[in-house]
């Protein structure tokens, strides 16, 4: 493979696919492909016409790895859980209720109300449907244990208020709550999904935890990181290659006494939502990535998923802004560590402007190829 | 009798999602989402008022965060466009406000507050973060250093507190999360600077509280008491908060201690006498002169459904104290 190959991290934004198939714009991009997506449209199947649509804008704009832009899934927890036996939704007036994440970004939140078990392997069709459609290498998201448990409520195992109110050692119970909640989802849930997706890989497969709760509270990343193994544990060695997606994390440097443990080899993190906007590869432009010296000096030698464009933004970066990124990472890691990826899922944004980062991801990873060459 | 209310921004009922989705997909416009707003927020007002809390305030549906709305009064520039950080162990994220430019009171709150909405029945509360929390979680690229930040914000606060009194709100609340997360006990001394200077002078009329939660309370609670700082209450988020160890650090008293008692991050409506037994051992050891009884943290982390519950459960374990303290 070549330096700095770029990938997908998870999630597109999801307009109403009907405009998006007659839209001059995306009929000019995607060319004649275009029709395979209205076909399937058209005929009722709308889930695998806009993964079909996906992967043809994600192989448009040059991405090495490319998955469908979870095209058939409703968001990264709400689509697990409604598939685990075990959870319950909120629900007002029959219709499932909202908190909010941020500015009007929202999600269902379900709470674990007893023992968890899998309705049905819930990516598994739509894994059949990418590899059925692309000639690129997949790399399949799955919302990770940790997570899960985080983003739940937990009165399967915490306990009551009434009985927790004023005591000492609060966070211990909440830690031993979530720690047997994590272990629950790891092992009932996410390692018997990766199991049966893993017997219909016909090649080895590129698995990536997502696990954006993993920093957020420090003395819980022994969780994360035992509840991530376990996921994986028994799953043949040789079928998989495993990566984490962690973004938004205060300090990354709290993750680095426990990454030895951590059975993956890959860390896609998010860093240009707290990079300038400067050209340059000098400790000064680069600010947000200072960090990735930390990830020099760990014992164990990860590859890195480097978070070059911000999606929380509509600003596009430009793909010298993206090279340079990638220059400075090289500089610390060697260019031989280096994935190229936006910071996050794209969801939040028009599918124009995310089309946008994307592609100017890919064209800065070129030059950035073109400075190594030269 | 127990003073009662809520301590910070509501959940967002589904009409209210929905409108909000819409106009971020360019479906909806700014009018057909000020209307709903409008609706939305009488009914959470009424809600709090029709069952019991003696205190209300606004649900703050226009706030995205409790920095925003104060960064855009305080006139700082592109505060939209500053990264997005999570807000503490939770699964919310505030834009962190960057300070270019000189803040000064630019504007008064009222238009994301509603004032003429309040009942005219009911004490009206506003929900404000700390000055303190807000020069934390803030990056600075402006003032040479803190004492030019203090001077500032601190006026800011004391301006903003008059202008929203004089539309008819009496009690005030500083939000302080930053206040009580171990690693900034060594701050208290810049802690107790800015909130003292924020508050100074104020009328008497104007009764302004601390509220701490997202952490223990016993680090900072004897500091704060000996500050004297004329707040009228101090908060405690007691899923946050040993009472045994909260009790043994106490130096003085609370002139008032509010009760952080109801937890608005689990979905489960507390056993009102259970919690107001808690509440009664915790007066027998901290001997509060006052208490007051609310939600532990800002009740968004739960479904909107689960509001009226929770503010029963409030209103009564405050029944339930009141009536065994008579």
């Amino acid at each position: 493979m070549v330096i700095f190959p770029t990938q997908g991290i998870g999630s597109l934004p999801k307009p109403k696919l009907e405009d998006l198939l007659e839209d001059s714009f995306w009929k000019k991009e995607l060319g004649k492909n275009i029709a395979s997506a209205k076909e399937m449209y058209y005929k009722g199947n709308k889930k695998d016409a806009r993964a079909l649509f996906n992967l043809l804008l994600l192989e448009k704009a040059g991405l090495d790895i490319v998955y469908d832009g979870e095209a058939h899934r409703i968001e990264m927890y709400q689509h697990p859980a409604e598939n685990i036996d075990g959870t319950e939704f909120f629900y007002s007036g029959g219709k499932k209720e909202w908190v909010r994440s941020f500015d009007h970004n929202y999600f269902c939140q379900a709470q674990c109300l007893s023992q968890l078990g899998l309705k049905i392997p819930y990516h598994l069709e739509e894994f059949l449907f990418v590899i059925k459609n692309t000639s690129k290498e997949i790399k399949l998201p799955v919302t990770g244990a940790y997570t899960l448990a985080d983003w739940s409520f937990n009165p399967y195992y915490l306990p009551l208020p009434e009985n927790r109110i004023g005591e000492p050692n609060q966070r211990l119970v909440k830690y031993q709550a979530k720690e047997k909640l994590a272990v629950e989802f790891a092992e009932k849930i996410i390692r018997p999904l990766l199991e049966t997706i893993l017997r219909s890989s016909r090649t080895r497969l590129r698995i990536q935890i997502d696990e954006p709760a993993a920093t957020t509270k420090p003395t819980e990343i022994p969780i994360f990181v035992n509840s991530f193994n376990k996921s994986l544990k028994g799953l043949q060695a040789n079928k998989y290659k495993a990566s984490v997606h962690i973004c938004y994390s205060r300090d990354y440097r709290i993750l680095f006494p426990y990454l030895a443990k951590l059975e993956c080899s890959q860390l896609a993190l998010e860093f240009a939502n707290r990079d300038g906007w400067e050209l340059g590869v000098s400790d000064e432009k680069r600010k947000g990535y200072h960090v990735l010296k930390g990830f020099k000096s760990l014992e164990k030698n990860f590859d890195i998923g480097l978070g070059v464009v911000d999606v929380h933004t509509n600003r596009v970066e430009s793909p010298e802004l993206v090279r340079d990124r990638i220059l400075y990472a090289a500089q610390i890691l060697g260019p031989e560590k280096i994935y190229v990826n936006p910071d996050c899922g794209l969801r939040t944004r028009s599918l124009k402007i995310a089309f946008k980062k994307l592609r100017n991801t890919v064209e800065g990873a070129k030059l950035a190829r073109k400075e190594f060459e030269n | 009798m127990i003073e009662t209310y809520l301590t910070g921004i509501f959940p967002h009922p589904n009409r209210l999602v929905k409108i909000n989705r819409a106009y971020k997909k360019g479906r909806a416009s700014g009018s057909e989402v000020e209307e709903i707003v409008l609706e939305e927020t009488k009914k959470a007002i009424n809600l709090q008022a029709d069952l019991g809390l003696t205190q209300v305030i606004d649900p703050m549906f226009l706030w995205k965060d409790i920095l925003r709305c104060v960064a855009y009064s305080l006139g700082i520039k592109n505060v939209d466009k500053g990264g997005v950080s999570r807000w503490f162990e939770t699964n919310t994220f505030y834009r962190k406000p960057v300070i270019e430019n000189k803040m000064e009171f630019a504007k008064a709150l009222d238009v994301y507050l509603h004032p003429g909405l309040m009942p005219k029945d009911r004490k009206r509360r506003v929900v404000l973060p700390s000055p303190f929390t807000f020069i934390c979680l803030s990056e600075n690229k402006y003032y040479r250093n803190d004492e030019e930040i203090i001077q500032d914000l601190a006026e800011y606060f004391r301006k903003q507190i008059q202008a929203l009194n004089d539309l008819g709100f009496s009690y005030f609340q500083f939000n302080d999360p930053v206040i009580v997360q171990p690693d900034q006990h060594s701050q208290i001394s810049l802690a107790i600077k800015v909130l003292n200077k924020s508050i100074q002078d104020l009328p008497e009329k104007i009764r302004v509280g601390l509220y701490t939660y997202f952490g223990s309370a016993s680090g900072v609670a004897a500091e704060l008491i000996d500050a004297k700082i004329p707040f009228y209450s101090i908060g405690v988020d007691f899923y946050s908060t040993s009472l045994e160890e909260l009790a043994r650090k106490m130096r003085g008293k609370f002139r008032c201690l509010a009760f952080g008692c109801i937890d608005f991050q689990d979905p489960r409506i507390e056993n009102p006498e259970k919690i107001a037994d808690f509440i009664l051992k915790a007066c027998k050891l901290l001997k509060p002169e006052e208490i007051e009884i609310c939600s532990n943290t800002h009740p968004e982390y739960l479904p909107y459904s689960l509001l009226k519950p929770k503010i029963t459960a409030i209103v009564e374990t405050a029944e339930i104290v009141e009536s065994k303290l008579n």
